[in-house]
């Protein structure tokens, strides 16, 4: 039986013995009405709309507004760093008001009264105030701009805001990354925004993170927490389409270890002498991943294709994934001894040793398609390979075995050991490989050894074995089959 | 015998959908919620109490709990991991209420699932589920091959190494595969 078929029998089998409960959960659960407020209903914009006419009407009645005057809101800017301000302009790009959205943006306008002022010396005096409170530098030099304006105006308000942005902070010798974006106030950023006390900006950007993202990669609660510099290094490996946000300038990533830091500790954690010289396609990003910014370095090196994620804090090594270089062949199947060749060849293992290598093997059919499972042991390291029929290779991984050059045990050494262990206590003295039933036997790296764990069944009891490779002794237990 | 809603079936965007539905007072949002999850949703409570009528008040409780939180509900794109964690949460309660352990006397589950009606192998493998199986392999195997929840999900859920539940369920799937093939239970 495959593994999906075991998985199908056993959701089956519990769906075999549910309860059906569902009339008294819908009797305790009454129909609602609409309670969210994302969803607004036809009817609902109707009443919004005839609201707002009246408003308005009633605005220009009384002159406290004149619709298209300079007292009219016609455009706004938005600038996230992590302050969040809001620019509000008349349609002769006059600021009508500047607004905070959090708190660090009240403290970075402070005083300052803009009314009246152009855009630009808007934007001078807010991105000058957040480097001075250091919100700006150069290990973080980025600001999301969005711009919620008709279109022929969208792209000239950006070009201003960005123009400024890239003068102040080339005063203080920084290198700027605008990051902008044309503002739809859709229902699901603004609820997002609500929700998390975020500008609608930022909500959006989280939005198109999360949609150009594999599904389940991030989390909102993740990248909310993010400053935009952290959003826009992420931003970096991701293909967003560019009618949907442009980028200009590159992300600093001065706070973290650097590409190159990254890069080396990658090369080292596969050998301490391999530099950069021997691989290609090496690239490297920055990437988010379990709640750290991560470095995902790639390259290939003697045949294999290597992704290492480094913790981009402190260099650590967090995941390391090898597999072939190759593309899929011919559909043509290879037999079990080719496949067990290709093995050996990927261990680089010479012709001359290759009978001494005791392999195991385990063959399963996943989809149609026969995958078998390798490992042994050659010269002091431990194999373990997945490779189908085609000779894809799925999974391959070494690691070496401590102080042990010697080849890897054959099932038989190791039942032969357990039970050697096992006799010398008199209850099990009568033991004998041909009564001891049900084996199984796993290599595992457990308490920094090799060791095998094996279970066996043997008159009445089972048996829980760890045998260490590198000194032989073996521990057991041994507890009442019942 | 009722259509299985089990390994990979289980629709992430749908099942939100349903929870929202819920939230807008979407007639026939609930039943869709129910007939995606009643499976996943039993198994795993059944994991925790080893009862079939604890598991049954948890299941019913699970969907009130959902209906009530369904218009503050925020998708992070993984509605099972969020449902089984309200299904955790009851269950605790209800262990606690009853002040009885995971260990109860399996005697007694046996007695009740074979009250039921289901086919006999089927009561056979849901027995060997919860009874062969330790309690993080019948967990992770529930999660996954019933739940639908990815294997990287769980860990975070369980709080164990992702290494860890990939191995437990590989060793689970092996003594299910023995107990299907006429084993033990």
């Amino acid at each position: 039986m495959t593994n999906k078929q075991t998985e199908n029998k056993i959701a089956e089998s519990f769906s075999a013995v549910k309860p059906d409960v569902y009339n008294e959960v819908a009797s305790q659960c009454p129909e609602r009405t609409a309670v969210r407020t994302q969803k607004t209903t036809a009817w609902g914009w109707k009443i919004a709309t005839f609201a707002l006419a009246l408003i308005l009407v009633v605005a220009v009645i009384f002159g406290g507004v004149t619709l298209g005057g300079t007292n009219a809101i016609a455009a706004s800017v938005t600038l996230d760093v992590n302050p969040s301000v809001a620019i509000r302009l008349n349609k002769n790009r006059r600021v009508i008001s500047v607004d905070a959205l959090n708190l660090d943006g009240k403290k970075i306008i402070g005083n300052m009264d803009f009314k009246g002022a152009q855009l630009e010396v808007a934007v001078n005096a807010l991105i000058g105030s957040m480097l001075r409170s250091n919100k700006l530098s150069a290990d973080a030099n980025s600001v999301l701009v969005s711009v919620d304006a008709n279109q022929s105006e969208y792209d000239q308000l950006v070009n201003i805001v960005s123009q400024e942005i890239n003068i102040i902070l080339q005063e203080s010798q920084i290198e700027a990354s605008v990051v902008s974006q044309w503002l739809r106030e859709t229902d699901d950023a603004s609820a997002l925004a609500a929700e998390y006390g975020i500008s609608v900006g930022k909500a959006q950007l989280i939005n198109k993170i999360l949609q150009s993202s594999v599904q389940g990669k991030y989390t909102v609660e993740q990248l909310v927490s993010l400053k935009i510099n952290e959003l826009n290094l992420i931003l970096d490996g991701l293909d967003v389409p560019q009618n949907e946000l442009s980028q200009s300038g590159t992300a600093s990533d001065g706070s973290y270890i650097g590409k190159d830091a990254a890069i080396a500790a990658a090369l080292k954690s596969i050998s301490d002498d391999l530099t950069e010289n021997e691989l290609q396609r090496l690239s490297c990003k920055m990437d988010f991943d379990d709640g750290f910014m991560i470095y995902e370095v790639e390259f290939v090196y003697n045949g294999w294709r290597y992704e290492i994620e480094v913790n981009a804090l402190d260099g650590t090594i967090v995941g390391m994934e090898r597999d072939t270089d190759d593309v899929r062949p011919q559909q043509s199947t290879l037999s079990r001894d080719q496949i067990e060749e290709k093995a050996l060849d990927l261990a680089d293992v010479p012709q001359a040793d290759r009978d001494s290598v005791n392999m195991t093997v385990e063959v399963d059919v996943d989809h149609g398609v026969t995958e078998y499972e390798l490992k042994f042991a050659y010269n002091g390291k431990y194999f373990e390979m997945e490779i189908d029929q085609y000779g894809i290779v799925l999974s391959a991984s070494q690691r070496d075995i401590g102080g042990t050059t010697q080849s890897d045990l054959s099932y038989d050494q190791i039942k032969q050991k357990v039970l050697e262990a096992v006799a010398k206590d008199s209850r099990f003295a009568s033991v004998t490989l041909s009564s001891a039933r049900e084996w199984e036997i796993e290599r595992e790296y457990k308490y920094g050894k090799q060791v095998y764990e094996v279970e066996f069944k043997w008159n009445g009891y089972e048996f829980d074995c760890v045998l260490d490779i590198s000194t032989g002794n073996v521990t057991f237990k041994a507890e009442i089959d019942d | 015998m009722s259509s299985v809603k089990g390994y990979a079936k289980l629709n992430s965007r749908k099942i939100d959908n349903a929870i929202y539905g819920i939230a807008y007072g979407e007639e026939g949002a609930l039943r869709d919620l129910y007939d995606m999850t009643d499976v996943a949703i039993y198994a795993y409570a059944l994991t925790f109490t080893k009862n079939v009528y604890d598991a049954q008040d948890v299941m019913q409780d699970t969907y009130i709990k959902v209906y009530d939180a369904a218009p503050s509900y925020v998708s992070q794109g993984k509605p099972m991991s969020w449902i089984m964690r309200i299904v955790k949460n009851l269950c605790y309660d209800k262990l606690r209420q009853n002040e009885r352990n995971v260990n109860a006397d399996d005697s007694i589950l046996e007695r009740q699932l074979f009250a039921t009606d289901a086919d006999v192998t089927d009561k056979l493998v849901v027995l060997g589920c919860l009874q062969t199986l330790d309690s993080d392999e019948c967990k992770i195997i529930v999660m996954h091959a019933v739940g639908g929840i990815k294997h990287r999900e769980i860990a975070a859920e369980l709080d164990i190494p992702l290494n860890t539940v990939l191995s437990k369920y590989r060793r689970a799937l092996k003594k299910m595969q023995y107990v299907l093939e006429g084993g033990q239970s």
